[in-house]
């Protein structure tokens, strides 16, 4: 007992460790802040020296309401060592190529015949984040993407095209043909604009613009002055518009790859977007989707940034960053919360952890394809049955007029 | 179940849990540059379930090994 504060013990079966409270903290947030998970343990009082253990509960309370007891022990009740991947005592390694505006990413390496994990804080430059990039980009053109074809490249005029373009662009010097093309019609991705065409003209590229009329034209939404957003706002209430500006921009791309006629199309889904959507597919039921090269249709999408993690993207060009934070519109979608907030939990906790996942899940997924069927209604490229009520939803969007 | 253990080492371990130690894994030898990190971070390769992949075997009722 310390100031009316019980001590607090882990009893764990590799050994007990004291854990550190502070007055007025929850119980549970004195373990949260020793990275001990809540559903593993079971309280245990003790009120005096020698007394009796009882079993109690208390996660929710303060501290100082546990002054009747003069230790605490929370028994972990599986035999594992909680402490075993903590980020603690980390060692710190970089930059390689000194610069301004460093990153930080922490690496855990695991040594199985130790039974340990070593964790380093590496200190990226930009530079050396460039340098990840491209060899991460280039491991994806090399083996899956045929020597010396052409891929069109969705980009947004931020820092994720152009660190995406950067890669692309070395990877290019091996005989890769890009064609970048930006998609207009919703204002964030208008102002993208001139940023892509400065981008585009750095890597001595020739940018494709596509105007918000070619893409009411390619999926059939009528030009009567209504937003694309608009639309969308009023039949999906509530919903984020992401998830039309995707198939958007995979339409366009893949119209303009059939039209200079290549099958490589490619955005900028990086680590944590690839292992979101496969941590969604997975709790509904459906086997992972391929990545980093998917077969939609007659078009491959290739995701070149899938083995790159946002934290490292952003330090290619940091002050491109923080345009991109600044327009960041919120996401409603509960779904879409979950599926991400799952993920930077898991990546934050165990680093590293998630490239296993995806490596793993992406062998699956070239075992066993995922089919898309051309939905001729629709005209997109689908996977499983649409609901009829959705379908119906869906087209009166696209078509309706202004009421 | 419980089980009893005989074994002496596995003995002195079963007595851990009334022990205060240091239950967080050191990180030992030299530090590691990015370049090294990064080709580690890209291999992912995973983890065997037990530390001599003993889950090719006994895997069929748990591959981690929950009994």
């Amino acid at each position: 007992m310390n100031n009316g504060i019980p001590k607090i013990s882990i009893v764990t079966a590799h050994g007990r460790r004291e854990l550190t409270a502070r007055p007025g903290e929850l119980l549970v947030d004195t373990l949260r802040s020793s990275g001990v998970p809540w559903s593993a343990t079971s309280i245990y009082g003790v009120r005096s020296e020698g007394g009796k253990t009882e079993l109690i509960s208390g996660l929710g309370k303060p501290i100082e309401e546990f002054s009747e007891f003069d230790e605490l022990f929370l028994y972990f009740n599986r035999n594992v060592n909680p402490f075993l991947f903590s980020i603690d005592g980390f060692n710190e390694t970089g930059p390689e190529k000194p610069g301004e505006h460093e990153t930080e990413f922490f690496y855990q390496v695991m040594q199985n015949e130790e039974g340990s994990a070593t964790t380093t804080l590496a200190k990226l430059s930009p530079d050396d984040c460039l340098d990840i990039i491209a060899k991460r980009v280039e491991d994806v053109v090399n083996e899956h993407v045929e020597p010396n074809s052409t891929i069109v490249v969705g980009v947004s005029g931020g820092g994720d095209s152009n660190a995406m373009l950067y890669g692309l662009s070395k990877a290019a010097e091996a005989g890769l043909k890009i064609r970048p093309i930006i998609v207009k019609g919703i204002p964030d991705w208008d102002a993208g604009v001139p940023r892509a065409q400065e981008l585009c003209k750095n890597y001595g590229l020739d940018l494709t613009i596509l105007e918000e009329s070619d893409i009411r034209e390619l999926m059939g939404i009528p030009s009567d002055g209504l937003s694309l957003v608009e639309r969308f706002e009023r039949e999906f209430v509530g919903d984020d518009f992401e998830f039309l500006g995707t198939l958007m921009i995979r339409i366009a791309l893949s119209k303009y790859a059939e039209k200079i006629g290549t099958e490589y199309i490619c955005t900028g889904l990086n680590l944590e977007d690839v292992v979101c959507e496969q941590m969604f597919r997975m709790s509904s039921g459906m086997k992972p989707a391929g990545m980093p090269a998917r077969k939609i249709g007659e078009k491959t999408l290739i995701m070149p940034l899938w083995m790159c993690p946002k934290r490292i993207i952003d330090g290619c060009f940091p002050k491109f960053s923080l345009d991109n934070y600044e327009a960041r519109y919120p996401c409603f979608s509960l779904g879409r919360n979950l599926y991400y907030s799952v993920v930077y939990n898991i990546q934050s906790t165990f680093p590293n952890y998630i490239e296993t996942m995806a490596k793993g899940l992406s062998k699956i997924a070239a075992e066993d394809p995922v089919e898309y069927n051309y939905d001729a209604g629709l005209g997109v490229h689908v996977e499983r049955f649409v609901p009829m009520h959705l379908r119906q939803r869906f087209i009166k969007m696209l078509g309706s007029s202004i009421q | 179940m419980i089980h009893t253990k005989t074994n002496a080492s596995q003995s002195s371990n079963f007595d851990l849990k009334a022990k205060y130690v240091d239950l967080h894994s050191h990180n030992a030898g030299k530090t590691m540059t990015v370049s090294e990190l990064e080709g580690l971070r890209a291999d992912a390769t995973s983890v065997p379930a037990s530390k001599h992949g003993l889950e090719v075997i006994c895997g069929a009722s748990c591959e981690t090994g929950a009994q």
